[in-house]
């Protein structure tokens, strides 16, 4: 290489370390701190109280609290992943099949920017929103069923565990929805119409079109979205915090909102700091696996 | 033949009409709420449009609330977290694309598992360490955090549209001497103009929305964001469970939504565009 080769390299390293050496001493500067503070009992103040070692996270492992909080938040990748992707791909597809001519594409508009609104506003407001639409006393969720006559679904959503549950799935797919349909919509843009076209000569229906064509073309967006979405449900925070607190009585825990009372309700930081590092290993797993997944499926297409 | 065509396709546009109008519906009913009176939220339905328009709920939270300030504030931290992470990721996506470093892999690897780390594994050390420094409670240490991690994801974005960067362009401007400082400003940094711009908008909304931070580092209203001063105000379960004000809430929320919403529709192609950036 000769000095000048050398030279240009160099200013490209330059530019790539000066900020991703930042990156990374701010990330893994703050998870190795993270995870030395899981090793010590401490009340997040004063000095160190004593070095337990894998003690707090003996103690994580012992509470049932903690399962609970995980197994709530594998379930809440059903209305925070699958429903809205699955919802999505559909509605993203009739969209774009019936109404993109130029009469329709005001109306499209109108659908899809309404479908996304949930994604605009900040999350904390959705939370405070849909906390007192759920308010089984005044809120106007049950105000509704009750008028139409449907008393038998207006449940105690506060403090009905299961209905709780349901509750903060339908605030997780209302969220999300346009989302996915904003990407699918954006994605359908990219397939060749006249392989649609072909498609549609040949006597394919709609549905065989969108079951052999749409969905199948759409594999790196459904990754991308699978991929952002299973993230976010594992890791979900303020839905939770805001519109149920994780309650009633731990019923909706998820690990975020278990780490954060413990942080702050229990002073327990050591255990705290030990449940976020369980779950960002389980997410960096989850993550990466997603990526081979994908890589492997787009090293197939071609 | 084509009248059945036609009847399909306005089923088709009234279905999906119905799942928009379901959608829209806590929205409107946190409209009609927050411009009703105590008496009218008790005595009218719920989905009614009030009888006596009243704006006393907003007139007293604007005047109670500072919101302005809060807007100050989120202005703050939004646009300090997005010049950080659109500069640090604008160096990195340059290097690694136009500069074709081998070890690409590994850096977009890294980011990608930077942005999918659940902020709370690091959270905790930063709420230390701003605590023994002594900048605990201020704004800059949510915006340079919130700034230094959205550089991992503008650092994504951005290089896979330079990726498309036409290599000719590079050459030719390194072949007539130009450095390659003076190739990113003069000849990269034209080109990717809109992009960047995308790029910075979505970083913005990002940080405007964001909470795990805030909640952490800033314990004074005073220096809260909007949107998370609003929720600390009339949204925390202590407030809710102490009895929850429908009028006053969704009063507040609508005030909170309003930049958001304006946003939004002010650069609406571009974050669509933004969004959807990562998926292509």
């Amino acid at each position: 290489m000769t000095r000048s080769a050398r030279k240009k390299r160099s200013a490209y390293d330059l530019f790539l370390w000066i900020p991703f050496g930042v990156l990374i001493t701010f990330v893994g500067g703050a998870l190795l701190w993270n995870i030395g503070i899981s090793t010590v009992r401490w009340f997040g103040y004063g000095p160190i109280r004593k070095f337990v070692g894998f003690g707090n996270y003996q103690a994580v492992f012992a509470d049932q609290g903690f399962w609970e909080a995980f197994g709530h938040a594998f379930f809440f990748v059903i209305p925070m992943a699958v429903i809205p992707t699955v919802l999505g791909l559909l509605l993203a597809s009739l969209i774009f099949d019936f109404l993109s001519t130029h009469y329709a594409s005001k109306i499209a508009t109108f659908i899809r920017s309404s479908l996304y609104l949930p994604q605009i506003i900040p999350v904390m407001i959705t939370g405070i929103i849909w906390r007192w639409i759920i308010d089984p006393e005044q809120g106007s969720l049950n105000i509704l069923l009750k008028s139409l006559g449907l008393k038998a679904l207006a449940l105690d959503w506060t403090n009905n565990p299961s209905a709780a549950t349901a509750a903060m799935s339908m605030v997780l797919i209302w969220i999300q929805l346009g989302y996915c349909v904003v990407i699918f919509i954006s994605g359908l843009s990219r397939i060749n119409p006249y392989v649609m076209e072909a498609a549609h000569v040949d006597g394919a229906n709609w549905f065989q079109r969108f079951r052999f064509i749409s969905s199948r073309e759409l594999g790196p967006e459904i990754a991308v979205v699978l991929l952002t979405s299973v993230v976010g449900a594992l890791k979900v925070f303020a839905p939770v915090y805001y519109v149920t607190g994780g309650g009633p009585d731990g019923a909706t825990n998820v690990p975020s909102t278990y780490s954060f009372n413990a942080f702050f309700g229990g002073n327990r930081v050591g255990y705290a700091s030990a449940v976020t590092v369980l779950l960002a290993i389980l997410i960096t797993v989850v993550a990466l696996l997603l990526i081979r997944v994908q890589r492997t499926q787009i090293r197939g297409e071609e | 033949m084509k009248f059945k065509r036609f009847l399909k396709r306005a089923g088709i546009a009234l279905s999906l009409l119905l799942v928009t109008l379901i959608w829209l519906t806590p929205m409107w009913l946190t409209l009609v709420a927050s411009l009703k009176s105590q008496e009218d939220y008790a005595s009218t339905p719920v989905w009614a449009w009030p009888e006596h328009l009243n704006f006393q709920t907003f007139g007293w939270i604007i005047a109670n609330a500072d919101i302005s300030q809060k807007i100050m504030n989120s202005l703050t931290i939004a646009g300090g977290a997005a010049i950080i992470s659109v500069t640090m990721g604008f160096f990195i996506a340059y290097a690694i694309s136009i500069g074709r470093l081998k070890y690409r892999g590994t850096v977009i690897a890294i980011c990608i598992v930077t942005f999918a780390l659940p902020q709370e594994s690091m959270a905790f050390p930063v709420f230390t360490f701003t605590k023994m420094i002594g900048v605990y409670g201020s704004m800059a240490p949510v915006y340079i955090a919130l700034g230094i991690l959205g550089s991992a994801f503008a650092a994504y974005l951005l290089q896979a549209v330079m990726n498309h960067f036409p290599k000719e362009l590079v050459e030719a401007a390194h072949i007539d001497g130009a450095s390659k400082l003076q190739t990113m400003f003069r000849v990269v940094l034209p080109v990717m103009r809109p992009s960047v711009a995308t790029v910075f908008l979505l970083m913005f909304v990002n940080a405007w929305n964001e909470y795990w931070f805030p909640i952490l580092l800033l314990p004074e209203r005073a220096d809260q964001p909007l949107p998370m001063a609003i929720a600390e105000a009339f949204g925390q379960p202590s407030f809710t469970s102490t009895g929850i004000d429908p009028v006053f809430a969704s009063a507040a929320s609508i005030l909170a939504i309003i930049p958001s919403v304006f946003l939004y529709l002010q650069f609406q192609k571009a974050l669509v565009r933004g969004v959807t950036l990562g998926a292509n």
